[in-house]
């Protein structure tokens, strides 16, 4: 808890506490929002359910506008916010793999634990499968090396990289949102399966 | 139908409050340019506290074991800094630090030593880094005219040299002589000698793997 | 109107976000915009002014001293106020400061706390602050390096 922490003074349990309330309010919000469904998950590559895109799009621009307000009000500092750091290659292969998981697994990697939590059983193969991924990686690692370290470019923001002030990123991205969400209605009445749908 | 109609108004309503709160803050952002994040009464114990200081000494020792989590930033000039600048140091003049993201050169995690020519650019860049919240930032007292006088043209004098006086003054020889070798390289040795530094600095800077 | 009235907490929240930015955005005693036009004076050196300078000025000049700096001082015949640098920021301290039509001048015996003070003083919106000094060349480097060419090209690294 970084950033929050730089305001008040917390013992390390508290921090571990925030972050396990965090976590327990995130795989809530999953499951009821219908993520441990596979079908649900995979309709978003078909079009006939595109509600991953619309609630993973809306908590992403919540959090940005309340981290700019707080960041504003000065109750964030933006700056102690760990940025990941962006190697081209590595994220190009890294994307299409997981990608190409995403559609055939019908899980990610948050998703697949909510449903591994409630029991179901392609959750678990789906498990089994991630972590003989992680494992063939580590041991291969030499091979791959020059892919996974190449391209380097710092941990890079968008607005740096366009060169444009975080607030304004923050309407375009908002208003990029919007249009997908526009989009996304249109592609369910276009791609409708309501077999599925309706079952999910 | 009708609970269609009243699903659909309430996400325009949604989308039209987010596009409204985008709006704010590009305002805000294009209308307010920087200013330091912390609180004047914070600020102003954080930059009396004499723990922000160096001495030359105390960056010699620095240079001289290589330690890793200390990086030392020049705020002269690109040309003072081809001339000659403490071996490991990275180049920022000062307008161009005030100008710029800091978050560019400053290395979280590590102590960040700024130094100038003397008091002033060093002690002024401070405050403004630490106003924006940049929390290991350090000058180092008197700046390249007092790494001169001290460290490459001070000598001992006198009969007796006691166990403090002697590691000062070995330590003072070894920067010298670190200092002499750097400095009197070519410039394209000169060059990749602080690119490796760079490269080896940007490895070791923090974050969750 | 109705639309008005069916919406009204939405409305709330965001009348009151509203209220608390413009609020942020005035912010008494607290650190101005635009950091780097107000730094601009450290840039150009033209915040430095030594004695004879601070003599030679137009205005009512108040001083401002830090510490027990007595060497400057005594030469001046202008307002002269002690204020020990903890205690700058308190709100009597800071009204007498601004308040002041003048040049207002930071004296000490230490560039290095009158340098910072400037700063955190002209961050908060003080213009026409000085820092006085007797050394124009503070920031001149005062050695020459001599390069020594004996020097091999086996370092490695």
């Amino acid at each position: 808890m970084g950033p929050i922490s730089s305001l008040i003074a917390m013992p390390e349990w508290l921090d571990l506490l925030i972050a396990l309330l965090i976590g327990v309010g995130f795989g809530f919000a999953l499951e009821q929002a219908g993520f441990s469904s596979s079908r649900k998950l995979a309709g978003m590559f078909y079009g006939y359910d595109t509600t991953v895109i619309k609630v993973f799009f809306t908590a992403a621009i919540v959090a940005l506008i309340g981290s700019q307000l707080l960041s504003f009000f000065g109750l964030l500092n933006l700056n102690m916010v760990f940025v990941n750091e962006f190697y081209i290659g590595a994220s190009i292969v890294g994307g299409v793999i997981m990608g190409a998981g995403f559609i055939m697994g019908g899980f990610c990697p948050g998703t697949g634990l909510s449903a591994l939590s409630i029991g179901k059983i392609d959750a678990m193969v789906f498990f089994a499968g991630g972590l003989t991924g992680a494992f063939l990686f580590a041991e291969t690692y030499p091979f791959i090396q020059n892919l996974a370290d190449g391209g380097y470019r710092g941990p890079l923001k968008i607005n740096d990289a366009m060169g444009i002030s975080s607030g304004l990123f923050t309407f375009l991205l908002i208003g990029a949102a919007v249009a997908m969400f526009w989009l996304a209605e249109k592609a369910e009445k276009r791609f409708a399966r309501p077999d599925i749908t309706d079952e999910i | 139908m009708r609970f269609n109609n009243n699903t659909m108004t309430i996400r325009h309503k949604y989308s039209i409050v987010l596009l409204f709160l985008g709006a704010i803050l590009a305002i805000l952002s294009l209308s307010g340019t920087r200013s330091f994040t912390v609180k004047p009464e914070i600020l102003l114990p954080e930059i009396l506290d004499q723990q922000t200081i160096f001495t030359v000494d105390q960056v010699a020792k620095f240079i001289i074991s290589e330690e890793k989590q200390v990086q030392i930033i020049d705020l002269r000039s690109p040309e003072e800094f081809m001339l000659m600048n403490i071996p490991g140091s990275v180049n920022v003049p000062y307008d161009m630090l005030i100008d710029d993201d800091p978050d560019k050169y400053i290395i979280r995690g590590s102590r960040n030593i700024i130094y100038s020519n003397g008091d002033l650019n060093a002690n002024y860049a401070m405050v403004i880094l630490k106003g924006l919240n940049y929390n290991d930032v350090y000058v180092m007292k008197g700046g390249m005219n007092e790494w001169f006088k001290t460290i490459m043209n001070s000598s001992f004098s006198g009969e007796r040299i006691s166990a403090r006086e002697n590691s000062l003054f070995e330590g003072r020889m070894k920067a010298r002589k670190l200092f002499v070798e750097i400095n009197s390289l070519p410039d394209s040795l000169k060059l990749s000698y602080m690119e490796n530094r760079r490269a080896m600095a940007k490895k070791l800077d923090g974050g969750c793997e | 109107m109705s639309t008005i009235k069916k919406n009204i907490p939405g409305l709330i929240v965001i009348l009151t976000l509203i209220i608390l930015i413009l609020i942020r955005l005035s912010g008494a005693g607290e650190f101005k915009p635009d950091l780097k036009k107000r730094a601009e004076s450290s840039i150009s050196l033209s915040n430095l002014i030594t004695p004879d300078q601070a003599e030679k000025m137009a205005g009512n000049k108040l001083i401002i001293s830090l510490d027990e700096n007595d060497m400057i001082l005594s030469n001046f015949k202008c307002e002269v106020c002690k204020v020990k640098p903890d205690s700058l920021v308190l709100k009597t301290n800071l009204d007498k400061i601004f308040k002041h039509k003048g040049p207002v001048m930071l004296s000490s015996s230490s560039e290095e706390l009158s340098a910072r003070l400037w700063m955190v003083l002209t961050q908060m919106g003080f213009k026409n602050l000085f820092i006085l000094t007797d050394q124009n060349d503070n920031e001149v480097i005062k050695y020459k390096f001599q390069p020594d060419t004996t020097i091999g090209l086996e370092l490695d690294e």
